[in-house]
């Protein structure tokens, strides 16, 4: 199981406009890292880089001090990953159906109790039959990141995970997101309000409007704007 | 009345033209589908040169007359045409070639509509999971069956209803290759108008029945929630 993923020099734009320019940043598995920045900043297109959901235009991705092509990147980050959207998408089948989909997909056999457990986890057994796509959107966000884990990757990456919801349910997304910390998944999270974080957050990266990360004063220990701790 | 009693006489002869009417526009359907997906996904989600020009091209061909078809596979299989060896002229499966012409852009237009209108975070959520490319494609499938499948009831429902490429390329041979378009036709060269009448009711009962068991695949034929 990887521990540790280092990106180096990320740099993409869209047609003329630079949307990141030099990030480096390194996943590492109990780490919890902060993505700062207004909107338009890159969040999420960093994101789905670092997911293997895109290439970048440049930008090199290291593990165990071997550098690795873009195609051995890209299988190595979307078996070790799960990118979870702002608005989490649900598959149009019942809610364990969901669930289960990760252990479907790596033609694990869904066995009936991890499913019961991650529904327990996302308290959502009475609604395990429903259609996904009927649940309010905190019990989507908590879906999906149980859907997420039970993919068993070290890597998780939120993007806006509490965004539109209601003090309830962002008290139960960031509830369970610590609860992944503590189990030592590796996350970034893209956050507006970095407070309600803070908690658990072992890292800043604050990426500017062009891109640009620079160090966050308060979470310095790792974000350099030019170096890989 | 006269469709009443034609289906109710049990008259082999209408059977069999109702047998080749289906028999003909289901295989064409069956293999027109698939290489009509593959290049409605490649439109969809390919990113290559031309790519504008194809669409335009498949939105173009839906507005062909069947009888230019017929006429164009016509000159393909008669005996001086480049593929007259194969013998396939007046043949069903000449009429199966006709009607995959003609159903291939209805199902690659409106399958691409529907692929389009899909969310791209379905594709992208199935890979993020952990699914491969191929269940992924499953699941973008699934996510559009519904566009899809109305994609296959407008392509059946040109291709059963068409007479020029029918005629053209099957001949209009009795017990063979005619089927209810065709027959419809030569009744009314005839002036048997209402056995012309009767035959085009039989057709769109038989469509009917066809429509209705699709219908069960369209969910609640209803607006979803997202």
């Amino acid at each position: 199981m990887t521990r540790r993923i280092l990106f180096h020099g990320i740099s993409h734009r869209y047609e003329n406009t630079p949307v990141l320019s030099s990030v480096n940043l390194s996943l590492e598995k109990g780490k919890a890292i902060l993505l700062a920045g207004p909107n338009g900043s890159g969040k999420t297109t960093l994101m789905r880089i670092l997911s293997g959901l895109m290439a970048p235009d440049k930008g090199r991705v290291a593990v165990d001090d071997r550098i690795l092509t873009w195609r051995q990147s890209r299988r190595l980050l979307l078996e070790n990953t799960v990118y979870l959207h702002q608005e989490p998408y649900m598959f149009d089948a019942s809610v364990e159906r969901n669930l289960s989909f990760p252990l479907r997909a790596k033609n694990d056999v869904a066995t009936r109790g991890s499913v019961d457990e991650a529904l327990h986890m996302a308290r959502l057994t009475r609604q395990a039959r429903q259609p996904a796509k009927s649940l309010s959107g905190g019990e989507r966000r908590r879906l999906a990141i149980v859907r997420a884990w039970l993919t068993g990757a070290g890597f998780m990456l939120l993007d806006e995970p509490t965004v539109n919801l209601d003090a309830a349910a962002r008290a139960g997304t960031i509830e369970l997101m610590r609860d992944l910390h503590d189990a030592g998944v590796g996350l970034i999270i893209s956050c507006h309000t970095p407070q309600e974080v803070a908690a658990f957050v072992d890292e800043t990266v604050q990426l500017s409007e062009t891109g640009d990360p620079s160090p966050q004063e308060d979470h310095e220990r790792n974000a350099r704007p030019t170096g890989i701790s | 009345m006269a469709a009443l009693q034609l289906l109710v006489s049990a008259d082999a002869g209408l059977w069999n033209i109702i047998g080749v009417s289906f028999a003909v526009s289901l295989q064409a359907i069956v293999f027109a589908t698939p290489p009509a997906l593959a290049i409605a996904l490649a439109l969809s989600y390919g990113r290559f040169p031309g790519r504008h020009f194809l669409i335009a091209t498949f939105n173009t061909l839906l507005s062909v007359p069947a009888v230019v078809v017929g006429l164009t596979l016509y000159l393909l299989l008669s005996h001086q045409g480049p593929l007259g060896e194969l013998r396939l002229l007046f043949t069903q499966p000449a009429m199966v070639l006709g009607q995959i012409a003609l159903s291939l852009p209805i199902l690659v237009a409106m399958g691409h509509a529907a692929l389009q209108g899909t969310d791209r975070r379905a594709w992208e959520t199935a890979r993020t999971l952990g699914a491969g490319p191929l269940r992924t494609l499953g699941v973008v499938l699934y996510e559009a069956r519904f566009g899809l499948i109305a994609a296959m009831l407008a392509a059946f429902g040109r291709i059963i209803a068409e007479v020029g490429a029918s005629l053209m390329l099957g001949g209009n041979i009795a017990n063979y290759t005619r089927n209810i378009p065709t027959a419809i036709a030569l009744e009314t060269s005839k002036g048997e108008f209402a056995q012309g009448i009767a035959l085009g009711l039989v057709l769109l009962f038989f469509s009917f029945a066809v429509n209705l068991l699709f219908h069960r695949f369209q969910g609640q034929g209803q607006v979803r929630q997202q």
